[in-house]
């Protein structure tokens, strides 16, 4: 139902796109960490006593 | 769509569904997601724009005339909150959506069907968001920033804390996009030294959304477990620490502020080039200035924070490094100015808004460097002169750049000419209102008015009275853009030419007025000469 | 005695500086007055304040104004120029240059010495601002929705007892600011014709003059911010903290300030009010309050007045 992506004509683009769907992984896996951290230092911080 | 056609073709047919629903909800074009984005920027501007009336009004004079002071804080929170998320961030992911694909020579985004993912999720997201205030227990009233434990006193803890998940997403989404987009997808050519100083700043600030949208959401999300799991994150109580809040909050939006100004940056350096006809100067330097202003902007956040009772090494590391960032700020203000020496320029609205940017955003600048010093902060700190420092960064500053870019790539969106008459008239009432709206803020916050008070003393009143004033017009100078644009989306009968302008440069320039459903299926040849400083040895 | 002085030299090394600009901040410092009073109508710069601290965030912002002023205009006056020179409809034609290394190294260089001096004059006042020692008087101030408290913890070496307060908006703003009263902000004046509306309170805090305060910070529900700006700071009232500041104030008078961190609904109408008195008749004040609070029947509404939470003591401080 979704309209289709634009259909790549050209060897070189196809290659880039699929470089780039990696990229979107690794760039993706990052936010979740930062998310996780944020909160796990939080909890962290809990146990060891308030930072100042 | 097997259908090879040549990209500057002028029939779409084999582009654009003809079913509405098709074309727009389940659309994978990053042009019409584009659209999609800045036209709900601009219905979110006239929402926030709406209760920022509420707001000017009730402080139209001394006494309670109009709302009840609750109802006075939950308009102070929405407009914050919709203005931020709702108009500035998704009308600079829109224009970029638009341009990006076009300056890189990419056929569109890396990832079409999350890009529609990423847009939807926004209608849902505010209303969820704006329903609160219909609801028994109000909307949120506790202020963008959410301090605990105020902003837990609330009943609509829940809703807003799953609305800016959503936003959060979103942005998160957009930003991985724009980051694989285009690290992967420039055509053969497209050195990254030679992509516009647009794209540049759009591939900063994507990396700032990816750092720093987590760590809100996590900070949100400690706000809900506080609230109804049982958690002390924030809660004195219970061993936990209403300071701690606003340290995540602030690495968060201390960078969230400068995701708000580095794409405007970016389109000022694209915008002062093209009406003074000459390249920009110190095209290197500007993108190191974006990039050490990103860099910077993760270890100043306590700025935000001087009055909380910090101890002494604090107060003086946030101070010097928040003063740091006016070193790179400054660069790219001289380098704008040095454009425009020895260029041959015109004005049209453009180059007016932009060059109204310079100014009032440095005046934004020096204040925010006035605000950096620690015991000027002690009396600065929640008064309006804060209030008037980021209205000059944010209204002055990031709106009135896309505004600029509005102007100046509507010929390229729509095929035809916006009304340069009405253009201007929008211009002039716009920066003359605007002043009178906001420069008389920093006398009241100079002279002692806190901000987020409803009411006021009557030493307050002439300045409140002439700011409201300013604040009216602004907002109704704000219907002309209206009407410039439904003018030139269906009105307008002066058809563009494909550069539009005499002076610009760069990949978007060499496609047809409209820009057709679909560009660079093939990859253009890139010609340096075509490129805004492909052949500019810096 | 030693109060942690605020090193008012650290200025005089910035005299040449402030003169350069000084007709700017003449004009906008001529424009708050000297009076003590604030606000007042029509105020365009901060106020020098009354206390030993005050002056140094008055003149660190007039100078610091001053040397945006200056870049503004040296900026801003080069922008003008080329907008009127380097026009086309003048026949100017575009230059080629794209890039000029010695301008840039000079346009990062001087910011950077501005910044250092400007940094260096921060950080000066700064110190003394932190030096809490020495003090004379202790007053625990406590931040409530929507009112203050106030308690007396020691003067001159002394612990005193049961002398403590609530301090709320007094009741003529208060009918004045309801929604429609009908009544008239400009009706709401003190006895010398100053208007009061909403920065007037039942019981304001009565301290000494020439004497250096401690002030202990913190609340019992939300988070508040106690500020007076004639005294020159503002320090966050938070739940489970004590915060810490002092002042030291120089001339006799009513200072009124505001609740500076959003409390709720009622966050714009919890003002403070510092009475300043001469220090023999703040003892004489003082040995009343102390009188009142001593025979068994607790005396007036003051402390009758104290919410539930005013009972719980704040969560043990770790914070300086
Ligand atoms: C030269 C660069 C800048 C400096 C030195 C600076 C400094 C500051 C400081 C110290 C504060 C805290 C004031 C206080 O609450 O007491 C502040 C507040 C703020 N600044 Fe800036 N700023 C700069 C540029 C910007 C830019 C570019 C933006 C956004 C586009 C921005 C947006 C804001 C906002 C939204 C707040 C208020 C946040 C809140 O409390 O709600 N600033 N700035
Ligand atoms: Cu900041
Ligand atoms: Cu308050």
């Amino acid at each position: 139902m979704m309209s289709q992506p634009q259909v790549m004509k050209d060897p070189g683009q196809a290659q880039r796109l699929r470089k780039a769907r990696r990229t979107a992984l690794i760039v993706a896996a990052f936010a979740v960490a930062f998310f996780l951290f944020s909160i796990l230092q939080m909890v962290w911080l809990q146990h060891a006593g308030p930072a100042h | 769509m097997a259908h090879a056609a040549t990209h500057d073709h002028h029939d779409d047919h084999h582009g654009a569904p003809k079913n509405f629903f098709t074309r727009w909800c389940m659309s994978t074009n990053h042009k019409d997601i584009g659209t999609l984005y800045l036209v709900f920027s601009l219905t979110m501007l006239f929402i926030g724009g709406s209760f920022a009336m509420v707001i000017r009004a009730e402080l139209f004079k001394p006494g309670m005339q109009l709302v009840q002071p609750y109802f006075f804080n939950e308009m102070t929170t929405m407009h914050a909150l919709v203005m931020i998320f709702g108009a500035i961030m998704p009308a600079f992911v829109g224009l970029g959506n638009w341009m990006i694909p076009l300056m890189i020579g990419a056929p569109d985004m890396a990832l079409p069907r999350m890009n529609n993912l990423s847009f939807w999720i926004l209608p849902f997201a505010f209303t969820l968001l704006l329903s609160t205030l219909f609801l028994p227990g109000g909307g949120p009233a506790g202020g963008w920033t959410m301090y605990p434990p105020l902003s837990l006193q609330g009943d609509s803890v829940a809703y807003v804390v799953f609305a800016v998940h959503l936003m959060g997403i979103s942005s998160i989404m957009g930003a991985i996009n724009i980051i694989a987009t285009i690290l992967n997808m420039r055509a053969p050519g497209m050195d990254l030294l030679k992509m516009p100083v647009f794209v540049w700043s759009w591939l900063i600030t994507a990396f700032l959304l990816i750092a720093v949208m987590p760590v809100l959401a996590g900070a949100v999300t400690m706000l809900l477990t506080d609230k109804y799991f049982g958690t002390s994150f924030f809660n004195a109580a219970g061993g936990g620490d209403p300071v701690l809040f606003q340290h995540i909050f602030w690495f968060f939006g201390h960078p969230e502020v400068y995701i708000m100004i580095l794409p405007a940056f970016g389109i000022i350096s694209e915008i002062i080039p093209t009406f003074a006809r000459k390249p920009i100067f110190g095209y290197k330097a500007m993108v190191f200035a974006i990039a050490s202003i990103a860099f910077l902007s993760f270890i100043v956040w306590a700025h935000h924070m001087f009055a909380v009772g910090l101890p002494l090494g604090a107060e003086i590391f946030f101070m010097y490094a928040t003063m740091l960032i006016a070193v790179p700020t400054g660069i790219k203000v001289f380098n704008w100015v040095s454009t425009m020496w020895g260029g041959s320029m015109t004005f049209e609205t453009p180059m007016l808004f932009a060059i109204a940017f310079v100014i009032l955003f440095t005046i934004g600048g020096f204040s925010g460097l006035m605000l950096a010093l620690v015991p000027a902060d002690f009396q600065y700190h929640d008064t309006y002169f804060v209030v008037a420092h980021f209205h000059y960064v944010l209204v002055t500053g990031a709106l009135f750049a896309i505004i600029a870019a509005s102007y100046y790539w509507l010929p390229k969106w729509t095929g035809r000419m916006y009304s340069e008459t009405w253009g201007k008239i929008h211009f002039w009432n716009s920066v003359i209102w605007v002043n009178v709206l906001f420069f008389p803020q920093h006398f009241l916050g100079l002279a002692g008015m806190p901000r987020r008070i409803p009411d006021y003393n009557v030493a307050f009143a002439n300045f409140n009275m002439i700011s409201s004033i300013g604040g009216f017009l602004f907002g109704a100078s704000q219907l002309i853009f209206l009407g410039v644009i439904v003018h030139a989306v269906w009105f307008s009968k002066k058809k563009a030419t494909d550069r539009v302008w005499e002076g610009a440069k760069g990949l978007e320039w060499t496609v047809p007025s409209p820009a057709p459903f679909h560009t660079f299926d093939v990859p253009p040849v890139i010609h340096d000469e075509d490129l805004a400083h492909g052949h500019v040895d810096h | 005695m030693t109060c942690g002085g605020i090193r008012p030299d650290g200025f005089k090394r910035a005299v040449p500086l402030k003169r350069a600009v000084a007709w700017t901040t003449a004009i906008l410092a001529s424009a708050s007055g000297a009076a003590w009073a604030n606000p007042e109508p029509g105020q365009l710069n901060m106020t020098r304040g009354v206390t030993e601290w005050s002056p140094t965030p008055y003149m660190l912002n007039n100078v610091v104004l001053g040397v945006c002023t200056v870049i503004g205009i040296l900026v801003f006056g080069a922008m003008f120029i080329a907008m009127f020179r380097f026009r086309k409809s003048r026949g100017a034609v575009a230059e080629k240059w794209a890039h000029n290394t010695k301008v840039e190294i000079v346009w990062t260089t001087v910011p950077v010495l501005i910044l250092i001096v400007l940094a260096y004059m921060g950080t000066g006042g700064l110190r003394s601002f932190a030096d809490t020692t020495g003090s004379q008087m202790t007053v625990k101030v406590t931040g409530y929705q929507w009112k203050w408290r106030y308690d007396y913890v020691d003067y001159k070496g002394k612990a005193i007892d049961k002398v403590g307060f609530m301090s709320k908006l007094d009741s003529r703003s208060d009918e004045t600011r309801q929604l429609n009263s009908g009544l008239d902000p400009n009706a709401v004046k003190a006895s010398d014709g100053y208007n009061t509306y909403l920065i007037d309170v039942d019981h304001p805090l009565v301290v000494p003059v020439d004497t250096k305060i401690r002030f202990v910070i913190t609340a019992g529900d939300v988070i508040h911010s106690w500020w007076v700006p004639q005294l020159g700071w503002k320090m966050d009232a938070i739940p489970g903290i004590v915060n810490s500041a002092w002042t030291n104030i120089r001339e006799p008078g009513t200072y009124r300030g505001q609740c500076a961190e959003l409390c709720g609904q009622d966050h714009g109408f919890m003002p403070i009010v510092v009475k300043a008195l001469p220090k023999a008749e703040f003892e004489k004040w003082l040995a009343d309050q102390q009188a009142k609070a001593a025979p068994p029947a607790p005396a007036a509404a003051s402390t009758a007045q104290a919410p539930k939470t005013a009972q719980i003591a704040p969560a043990p401080s770790h914070q300086g």
